[in-house]
């Protein structure tokens, strides 16, 4: 069997946990209101960190899955549409504050964009790569 | 020899991606570097354009609070109010006005997280002359009473129902981005303006202002464009010597202030973009040397095996504009994707006008850079390549290089 990569597998497991914890600790939506609500970017940051969740455990099996290349593939192909879901989340499945410079609009939806963005290059690159390996 | 040129450089992966960085990196700060410049100056000249005003009334208490700058240009979300009859007592006692139109300001209150200060801004459709001309290209009909139209940075569109202490508007358009704290507030006639000021006040938010607040007669500003024949200096003189208790400025001097700052931001960014590409180049030029030393045998392998001089300097050369231009390439489309998702950070942190240009100058922008940086990869490789195409084949595989 062939073995697929190992690199590219590293730095989504990397830029999964960078997310997880980028988005609870770093460049989070807003925090509860001092009525003790919560707007609706929590829920939109929330939701972000679920599907960052999965994606850390896609990356795990695909090094995991390394020495079949194709099993490999399949978790990478699986980590494509969680990032286009995280990219989809703040803003337009759940909606943000309305104001632009709101640390919501301003850092938390463009971190997750870049990082995901980042995410999809990674994977599409080994998944080519493995592509080109079983040819 | 590009089919081997492409060879040579998946056959040494490492090497490769290392050229190929110095190029992203070189890439990416020359595009950061400019579209930063750019968006300053495009900020600041739609600034200039949206003021439309020659000079600004305001009560005088702004001049003492230190922040007439800041209102007038960055748009100090705050509460300034003076008796409306300073608009009639300037129509009548100041000549060289060519227009005149009062203004009314509001802001939201804050909590203490999210609850951003929005300014709403009161103005008179029949005498504006400063918002009218942006709205005409949004919206073509005449806003009614409780209607507002909102600035870009605000997420409403046509038809979204708004509350601001507790007057329930709809919005009306939807405005064109300009880069400046315009684009966070919300433009309303005067009348809706004087319900939500009454609305506030019953919500005591007036309550540090130290005088009464009586909606019916009170404004913000008043905006004066200058005649023809008449300076803006000369009115500005005429209002400080007629009128009392107010503070005049005159805009253009504001939007000097800030374009001198602006001048001397640029120079120092310029010098370290070239400082920048210059420091690349030594290093890509030292990379391909080193590079040339590990590489020797394989060049005279090639020549024996038939290459010419001119085709193993080709050979070189070619290597050198595809690992750059895959660099660059990265490089740059990732400054173009922070730029674009960061920029309205960038405007609240810089507290400058800011304005990313049209998608086609984006793109023209976005070559240029290429360019740029590919040519630093290409000349860094032309000492090399002449020097490959020279070696002596014989020598150097007999060991005695």
């Amino acid at each position: 069997m062939k073995k697929g990569t190992l690199i590219p597998e590293i730095v989504l497991f990397i830029l999964s946990i960078v997310l997880i914890f980028g988005v609870k600790y770093v460049f989070g939506a807003c925090p509860m209101t001092e009525e003790g609500t919560y707007m609706s970017c929590h829920w939109a940051q929330e939701a972000v960190f679920s599907v960052a969740l999965i994606m850390l455990i896609l990356s795990l099996c695909s090094i995991a899955a390394r020495k079949n290349m194709y099993l490999q593939t399949g978790f990478l192909g699986a980590l494509i549409p969680c990032a286009v879901i995280a990219i989809l989340i703040p803003g337009n499945f759940i909606s943000l504050c309305m104001l632009s410079d709101m640390t919501c609009r301003s850092i938390m939806r463009p971190s997750v964009i870049l990082i995901n963005v980042l995410i999809l290059c990674v994977a599409d690159a080994a998944i080519i790569i493995n592509l080109r390996k079983s040819n | 020899m590009w089919k081997l040129s492409l060879k040579n450089i998946k056959g040494s992966p490492g090497r490769s991606a290392a050229a190929a960085a110095l190029s992203l990196l070189l890439g990416f700060c020359i595009l950061a570097g400019s579209l930063s410049l750019i968006g300053l100056r495009s900020g600041l000249n739609s600034l200039n354009e949206r003021l439309g005003a020659d000079v600004m009334v305001v009560p005088y208490e702004v001049s003492t609070q230190n922040y007439l700058e800041d209102a007038i240009l960055m748009g100090n979300a705050g509460y300034y109010y003076m008796s409306s009859d300073k608009l009639d007592e300037i129509k009548e006692k100041i000549d060289g006005i060519e227009r005149i139109s009062a203004q009314l300001f509001l802001a939201t209150t804050t909590s203490s997280c999210c609850s951003y200060k929005v300014s709403i801004v009161g103005f008179d459709p029949e005498s504006d002359f400063t918002i009218t001309p942006w709205v005409q290209n949004s919206y073509a009909g005449t806003l009614g009473d409780y209607e507002v139209f909102v600035g870009h940075d605000l997420a409403a569109y046509a038809g979204d129902q708004l509350r601001f202490f507790d007057v329930d508007v709809t919005v009306a358009a939807r405005l064109d981005e300009t880069g400046t704290y315009l684009d966070t507030a919300v433009y309303t006639n005067m009348e809706t303006a004087k319900a939500m000021v009454a609305a506030a006040e019953e919500k005591n938010l007036f309550s540090n202002a130290g005088y009464d607040i009586n909606p019916d007669s009170m404004i913000s500003c008043v905006l004066i464009r200058v005649s023809e024949g008449f300076s803006a200096a000369e009115v500005e003189g005429r209002i400080k010597q007629k009128i009392s208790q107010v503070a005049t400025a005159k805009t253009e001097t504001s939007v000097e202030n800030i374009s001198g700052k602006l001048s001397g931001m640029q120079n120092i960014a310029l010098f370290l973009i070239v400082f920048v590409w210059l420091l690349i180049f030594v290093v890509e030029l030292i990379a391909y040397r080193l590079n040339f030393n590990s590489r020797m045998k394989e060049f005279a392998v090639i020549r024996v095996a038939g290459a010419s001089k001119k085709q193993l300097s080709g050979l070189l050369i070619c290597e050198a504009f595809a690992l750059s231009l895959s660099g660059s390439f990265v490089g740059s489309s990732a400054a173009l994707l922070v730029m674009e998702l960061f920029s309205g950070r960038i405007q609240s942190v810089l507290d400058m006008p800011f304005l990313l240009p049209q998608a086609a100058y984006l793109f023209v922008s976005l070559i240029v850079c290429i360019a740029v940086s590919v040519l630093a990869g290409v000349l860094s490789a032309l000492a090399t390549a002449y020097k490959a195409g020279n070696i002596d084949a014989a020598i150097i595989l007999r060991g005695e290089n």
